[in-house]
């Protein structure tokens, strides 16, 4: 029993003092508009229109693939802010 | 007239029962006393127990946590991290075929869900779906021992474990992700956006399969393990599956834009 009661290996949980990693934080916009077809190969991406509520470009409103479900009044997190996307060609 | 009393002082500790169905609670003894006999003591004090006992424990998650006042820092996730209050989080499927089902259901309820899953070997890293396994079909067995690693997480840092759930889905949602398309045979990636729906799918599925790969083929525990994930992936430590598979997608998002 008292192994069982300690099955601790390498993988254990460190404190809070371990080092972090970094990730995208990216910028918040919200969802105006969200077009009527699919793009993708699969169907799987929809177009949105954002407009971005943080950073240098507040204000503007952009085209942007999505991928899953999404409607009007989300909130959506966008890596950056600068380009603008074209639908994917189907074949 | 006493027993009148206690029910209104019950009625006002639960806020979940509207008032119109209070009022009438209270009216009818009241005319029962004045024109009839007194009701017989024993009846009087199965009526007021029943509510009372409801009304201590009802509205937390498994009669321990609270669900109230916890904090979501991003605002993309805040509206589709939904928390109902209940002791055990389980509507058994009534809402499913509604529009968004996925948005409006517990959150722990979905995580509850993702983990009724066959078995995966840690060379197939979720692939492949076996049709049978411990715990497909089997809730309870999973919200025991759901249960039991949200009791280790509160011994080990003395927080709320649904807070620390909830930091744990933050970290681990991907932001961009690919699409492969193709341009005269030859497939290339393309990054896209994630709404912010998915995200919480890909979080969830990933802290869960970490917890059934942390304890295939091992010594340690179905619970120990999950609590081990979520502990790592609140902590935003790189040892976490679910943020190496974040940091991973990103990175590959990154380069096709």
């Amino acid at each position: 029993m008292a192994e069982e009661a300690n099955p601790q290996t390498k993988n254990d949980a460190k404190p809070a003092t371990n080092a972090e990693i970094k990730v995208l934080e990216g910028f918040l916009s919200e969802v105006v508009e969200v077009s009527s077809g699919r793009t993708g190969i699969y169907g799987e991406v929809k177009q949105a229109m954002c407009k971005i509520l943080e950073g240098k470009d507040k204000g503007r409103v952009i085209r942007r693939n999505v991928r899953g479900k999404i409607r009007v009044g989300d909130m959506m997190r966008l890596p950056d802010t600068s380009k603008e996307d074209k639908p994917i060609r189907a074949r | 007239m006493i027993m009148s009393d206690e029910n209104t002082a019950v009625d006002t500790e639960v806020p979940m029962v509207p008032e119109k169905k209070a009022d009438k609670k209270v009216a009818l003894p009241e005319a029962a006393d004045t024109d009839l006999q007194p009701v017989s003591p024993k009846k009087i004090q199965r009526k007021s127990a029943k509510p009372a006992e409801i009304s201590s424990d009802a509205q937390l998650l498994f009669g321990k946590y609270s669900v109230s006042g916890l904090a979501v820092d991003d605002p993309s996730l805040a509206s589709y991290i939904k928390l109902s209050k209940r002791p055990y989080p389980n509507i058994f499927g009534r809402r499913k075929y509604q529009a968004y089902y996925n948005a409006h259901t517990d959150i722990v309820e979905r995580f509850i869900s993702k983990l009724m899953r066959g078995g995966t070997g840690k060379k197939i890293s979720g692939k492949v779906i076996r049709r049978k396994g411990a715990l497909q079909g089997k809730k309870l067995k999973v919200v025991h021992m759901l249960q039991e690693s949200f009791d280790i997480i509160n011994k080990k840092t003395g927080k709320n474990p649904v807070q620390v759930l909830i930091n744990a889905l933050q970290n681990a949602a991907p932001i961009e992700d690919t699409t492969r398309v193709r341009y005269g045979g030859i497939s290339y990636n393309v990054a896209v956006g994630i709404s912010s729906q998915r995200r919480l799918d890909v979080a969830l599925r990933n802290l869960a399969l970490a917890g059934l790969m942390g304890a295939f083929k091992n010594k340690r525990t179905l619970s120990d393990a999950l609590a081990n994930e979520i502990l790592l992936a609140a902590s935003k430590s790189p040892d976490s599956y679910a943020i190496k598979k974040r940091v991973e997608a990103e990175r590959i998002a990154k380069r096709a834009r």
